[in-house]
Formats: structure tokens, C-alpha cells, sequence
């Protein structure tokens, strides 16, 4: 019999038998599905992620810290030197540094149209900032050129609150902020009022900066009465150089110090990415296999039921490898078809979880005390990113399993005694 | 096919309308069920010519039914030798026994044995698309068995949607499509009312007319009339064997 036929008895029978049909194919569609989604969805995270990554954190840039990034391996270290306000000033004059600025991060209240927010305030060389992360840090409206003391740049999320086109904050306004602080053993809350000289464009992601409020980093200092800071971001002319300016920065520091490097953050966060993908892939196999017992157990069921049948077919003369393909070729039928639905609603599935599961992502941050929380509305739209052949990988893999799972009753069938399985009722 | 074969012994040479299409030769079949042993055949020599329209009649469980799966290659003897058209079933391998059965002969079974999936027309193609006959020449010598047996306006319907009748003559024509010499039938009528059964038997009769040799078990001793030839078979052995003289 040309195989032709053959698929086209396996097809006839089908045909008749819908129900069944579907239902083993739904196994072989579910397996797929998952395959294909969460591989489609992982490749698009990852992009979208390190997309959102590298936008919040900057190109070629090292961040100098007390504290390690230990990454999924590695361990945690934390180093007893003290950052200063003056090292930045030193990092800056390395060879292949492009910018630096030390960071001094603290905590402070801030109303808004008489509701409390509570916001994080970031005491940063502004021009500095400005050149260390130049995709981001742009101006929605006024300037970075005229910084005074008591000025502020906010952050998009804080001048537009609600989430809509009403602006809380414009340029020139002053802003009433408040900071508790330490002087002596005694912790003191006072109000600052700052000018508002810039309102930021949104930078969306994992951007923080939506959110926050960044001043002249000495006015922070002298509030505090330190000259000891958060950490210090640094921009390197070239990726090629950040290896070399690294070295230098922790000669400075006696190796008593933590360079954490975009890029490391990156790569770790994609070996996460890929260990997940894989993870989930395995899962995902796992679901296949019981399919493809799902198909053995309904050919086992499907060739007790056909025996007849069987024997009809030897009586006019089918050889056995007939019978054989006949079983092999429904199976391989069910296992197509399984994978292209399971192709087409992996997709669907993918695109369907990119666009609303992933919102919780969105940035934001959260209540303190009675304040309110104020979410950016930027979610993170995750876009599938569907490699063929991954398609056609996970056709092969449904074809492939549906066959190999029903080679045992397919073999059952074909070598069933003619006469007897005529005889049987 | 014959090239694959093993032809371990021919009758004859040239086979003539002399030859026996079919030879049994003390043939005995023993049924092995765990440690019990059923006698089927105790010994039948008998051989079948190409005008005979050969009825086999007897009571149930004489071994009818297992004389005819060897005389169809579905079986092999336990003792004694078949020949089918000269080939010896007991040497030959399963995919030969498979081309026997192919283009040698036809079955036609009590039950109808229709596949329930296919419609009228795809039941007779089936031997065909088995025995690679392309699709358009299929569909064409389809349609011609069902006219000769009368369906030729029911192609499309499936076995259900048929009468006993209808698919019997299914059946009939199935077992024509790859046009074998000799055609073997398992009380065809015995699911069938009188009048259908009338009709069947005339269409079997035109067959033979036509030089298809027919070998029919029954239990309906109305039919014997239509036959040449009646051999009665009685716990595995055959007890008579009669040929009738120019039976019209």
C-alpha cells in the first residue's frame, strides 16, 4: 500500500472518530502549547529585559559600592570602606571614564496637591548624571544649565501623579520636601523647599528615576552633615576600556571595594534566563511524554477495538508493515496536528501573557506611614519572539514522540493472527 | 508478486482449466489453546476445479469455516499440504501468503466485514489501494462492481446507512477488485432475507458462469440448487463429495 493510502485510511478512520481523535490530540496540543509559548515568551522577556536593564542601568557603566553583586552563584561581599563625596572626583580623572558621579540616596516626604507621598531623593552631580545615563535622563521640560542648590529635577511619575495629563508639578514650582535626619543622638524633621528646574521624561522599565527626585548632591551632603555617600555610577567611554578603568578604581581602593558592571549584571541575568527557559522546557517535556502515554494508551484501547478490522484487512491481503503504518500513521496524523494547534496556541498563549501577566513588572513603589503609593504606569510589554525553528523543533518533537509511543500497539496490531482477530467480537 | 515468490511446487506445468485451482491435500488443523487441542480438519483431500461453484455444507463446528481459511491462505495446515493456484500456503512467508490473499482470492464473510469507516466505494477500492492500483483506475473498476451487483446509486453511503443486503453486495464486489480467480464465501445469505439471498446467489451464479471458481459454505440447504458441486463435512472429515451434471 503507497503511503498515500495509507494516510488516507488512517485520515478516513479519523474522520469518523472526531472525539477520540481530538482528545488524543489535545495532549500532544497542550505539550506543545506550553513548549512553545514559554520558549517564545522567554526569548522576548530576555530581550525586553535587558532591554529595560541596559536603559535603567546605562551602557558601560560600573557602579561603585560597599556591597558586591553575587549573582546567582556567587556569594554576597560587603567591604568596611567608606565611600566619599571626593572619590568621584578621582574615579572622573581615570583614564577611560567618561563621567562619574557619587550618589547619596536618602528617604523624604514630599506633598503634592496636599497628598503625601513618600519618594526616594537622590543627591547626584545632575550634569554628571545627565551624561552617565544620556538615553534616560532627559529633560520632559526646562533645564539642567542653571542648577542652583535648592534646585530639583523630578522625576515624570511625581510631576503627573494620577496617571493621566494632569501635571501636580511644573517648572519653577517649589517643592516642600521633608527629611528627618540625625544631629547628635536626637533625629530631627524638617521642611526644605526646592525650586523646580527640569521635570524628566519617562524612562518606563526598571527605571527608578520616574519616581524620584534628584538634587545637587552637596545641598544633600550639608542637610546630612556628612561628605559620605551611597555608591558612585560611572560611565565608561567604551566597553573595551571598562575592564582597565575597574583595575584602576580598586588599586584606589586598596581592593577594599565592589566595581559592579552593568554588563556582568546583564549576562547573569541572562544565565538566569536561560536556566529558566530550560527549566520550564523541562516541564514542558514532561507534559509531552504524557501524551505521548496518552497516545499509547488509546491506540492500546484503539487496536483491541479494530482487531476486526485487523483481520478484515489481512483477509484482502494487507501484509503486516500495512497494518503497522496504518496505526503509525495515525498517530504521526495526531501528532501534527497536535503540534501545529499547539504551535498556533503557544502564540497565542505568548502574547497573550506578554501583554497582561507581565504588567506586574510595572515599576512603582510602595506606601510608607500614611503616605500614598503612587505606581508609574508604565508596564513592561513583553513581545514573544517566536523562532521557527523552534517551530519546527517541537513539530518534529510531537510527530516524533506520537510515533514512538505508538510503535508498541501499532507492532501489537500488525502481528495479529488473521483468523483469529476475524473471529473476534 | 510471483517473482517474490517461492514456488515450491506447481501442479501441473501449464495450468489448464484441468488443473485444480485449489488442492487440500490430507489436510489436518489442530487448534492449540494453552494445553487443549481442538481438532479442526482430520484429514481432507479435496480439490477444487475452476468451473466449480462447490457448496460446503455441515454442522457447526466441523470445520467449515477452517477448510475455507485454508483454502484462502489465511491459515496454514498443521499436516497435509494446500495449493492455491499451484503455490504450497504451508512454505510460503506471511507477506506471500499476504499477495495470495491479494490477488488470488476474494472473501466473502457472513457478517459482511465491511470496514465501518469507509463508504461503499473506498470498501471496494480498498484491495486495490492495497495492491497499488492507482486512485483514478480504482475509482473507475469501483463504480463498475457496484453497478454489476446492483449499487451503483448507493456509492457513497457507509455500511450503516446500508441494508444486510447492500452491504453483502458490498462485500461482493470488494472481494471482485482485484479480480481473482476464485472466490470464497462464508454463508454470504446467512444474515439476509430469502429474496436478497436470491439475489446474491444469482449474482455468484454469473460469476462462475464467467469462470470464477466458487467455493461456499452454507447451512441453508435452499441454496444447494444453485450450486455444481456439494461436499458435506462432518467432525473434520469429508463425508461426501457430489458433482451435479449440467445444473441451469
Amino acid at each position: 500500500m503507497r503511503i498515500r493510502d495509507v494516510l488516507w485510511y488512517a485520515l478516513s478512520h479519523m474522520k469518523k472518530k472526531k472525539k477520540r481523535s481530538f482528545l488524543t490530540m489535545l495532549g500532544v496540543l497542550i505539550g506543545i502549547t506550553a513548549i512553545v509559548s514559554i520558549t517564545s515568551l522567554g526569548n522576548g522577556f530576555q530581550v525586553t529585559f535587558t532591554g529595560e536593564l541596559e536603559n535603567s542601568l546605562g551602557v558601560n557603566t560600573l557602579t561603585v559600592t560597599t556591597t558586591s553583586f553575587g549573582g546567582p552563584s556567587g556569594s554576597r561581599q560587603t567591604y568596611d570602606t567608606i565611600l566619599y563625596a571626593e572619590d568621584a572626583d578621582y574615579i572622573r580623572n581615570i583614564d577611560g571614564v567618561k563621567a562619574a558621579t557619587a550618589v547619596k540616596s536618602v528617604t523624604g516626604d514630599v506633598h503634592i496637591d496636599n497628598i503625601s507621598y513618600t519618594l526616594t531623593i537622590q543627591g547626584v552631580n545632575i550634569s554628571e548624571y545627565a551624561k552617565i545615563y544620556e538615553s534616560t535622563f532627559k529633560t520632559y521640560s526646562g533645564s539642567f544649565e542653571k542648577l542652583e542648590n535648592d534646585s530639583v529635577v523630578v522625576g515624570y511619575n511625581v510631576a503627573f501623579p494620577y496617571g493621566n495629563e494632569t501635571q501636580a508639578i511644573h517648572d519653577e514650582d517649589n517643592l516642600t520636601v521633608t527629611l528627618t535626619y540625625r544631629s547628635g543622638v536626637r533625629f530631627i524633621t524638617r521642611n526644605f523647599t526646592f525650586t523646580v528646574v527640569a521635570i524628566l521624561q519617562q524612562a518606563g522599565g526598571f527605571s527608578q528615576q520616574d519616581t524620584a527626585l534628584f538634587v545637587p548632591l552637596e545641598t544633600v551632603l550639608d542637610i546630612y552633615n556628612t561628605t559620605e555617600v551611597s555608591y558612585i555610577v560611572v560611565s565608561v567611554e567604551s566597553s573595551d576600556k571598562i575592564d582597565s578603568v575597574k583595575e584602576k578604581i580598586k588599586e584606589y581602593y586598596h581592593d577594599e571595594i565592589a566595581v559592579n558592571s552593568s554588563e556582568a549584571l546583564l549576562s547573569t541575568m541572562e544565565s538566569m534566563f536561560s536556566i529558566m527557559v530550560l527549566f520550564v522546557s523541562a516541564i514542558a517535556a514532561v507534559a509531552l511524554i504524557v501524551a505521548g502515554v496518552g497516545i499509547m494508551n488509546i491506540m492500546t484501547v484503539s487496536v483491541t477495538e479494530r482487531t476486526r478490522e485487523i483481520g478484515i484487512l489481512k483477509s484482502l491481503g494487507a501484509k503486516d508493515r500495512t497494518i503497522l503504518g496504518i496505526f503509525l500513521a495515525e498517530a504521526a496524523v495526531i501528532g501534527f496536528l497536535g503540534g501545529i494547534a499547539g504551535i498556533i496556541f503557544g502564540l497565542i498563549t505568548a502574547n497573550i501573557l506578554g501583554s497582561q501577566l507581565f504588567a506586574m513588572f510595572s515599576s512603582g513603589f510602595s506606601s510608607s506611614g500614611g503616605t500614598r503609593t503612587l505606581t508609574a504606569n508604565t508596564s513592561l510589554v513583553i513581545t514573544p519572539i517566536f523562532d521557527p525553528l523552534t517551530g519546527v523543533m517541537s513539530l518534529l518533537l510531537a510527530v516524533g514522540l506520537s510515533i514512538i509511543f505508538a510503535l508498541q500497539p501499532a507492532y501489537n496490531a500488525s502481528k495479529k493472527d488473521p483468523v483469529q482477530a476475524l473471529l473476534y467480537f | 508478486m510471483e517473482k517474490n515468490m517461492r514456488m515450491t511446487q506447481i501442479v501441473e506445468s501449464t495450468i489448464t482449466d484441468m488443473s485444480p485451482r485449489i488442492q487440500l491435500d490430507n489436510v489436518k488443523k489442530v487448534y492449540k489453546s494453552g494445553s487443549l487441542e481442538t481438532i479442526a480438519l482430520r484429514g481432507v483431500t479435496l480439490s477444487v476445479y475452476p468451473n466449480d461453484f462447490l457448496m460446503v455444507v455441515g454442522p457447526s463446528g466441523s470445520g467449515k469455516s477452517t477448510m475455507l481459511h485454508l483454502m484462502g491462505a489465511l491459515d496454514k495446515p498443521t499436516e497435509g499440504k494446500v495449493f492455491i493456484e499451484g503455490y504450497d500456503i504451508g512454505s510460503l512467508k506471511k507477506n506471500d501468503l499476504a499477495n495470495i490473499r491479494l490477488t488470488k482470492v476474494g472473501f466473502v464473510f457472513q457478517f459482511f466485514n465491511l470496514i465501518p469507516t469507509l463508504t461503499a466505494i473506498e470498501n471496494v477500492e480498498l484491495p486495490m489501494a492495497l495492491a497499488n492500483v492507482p486512485k483514478k483506475l480504482r475509482r473507475k473498476r469501483a463504480i463498475e462492481l457496484l453497478k454489476a451487483v446492483g449499487l451503483g446509486h448507493r456509492t457513497t453511503h457507509l455500511p450503516s446507512e446500508l441494508s444486510g443486503g447492500e452491504q453483502q453486495r458490498v462485500a461482493i464486489a470488494r472481494a471482485l477488485a482485484n479480480n481473482p480467480a476464485i472466490l470464497l464465501l462464508d454463508e454470504p445469505t446467512g444474515n439476509v432475507d430469502s429474496k436478497t439471498a436470491a439475489s446474491i446467489m444469482q449474482v455468484l451464479t454469473n460469476l462462475n458462469r464467467d469462470g470464477r471458481t466458487i467455493v461456499m459454505i452454507t447451512h441453508n440447504h435452499e441454496l444447494i440448487k444453485y450450486a455444481n458441486r456439494v461436499a458435506q463435512i462432518r467432525d473434520g472429515i469429508i463425508i461426501s463429495d457430489e458433482r451435479k451434471e449440467q445444473e441451469v
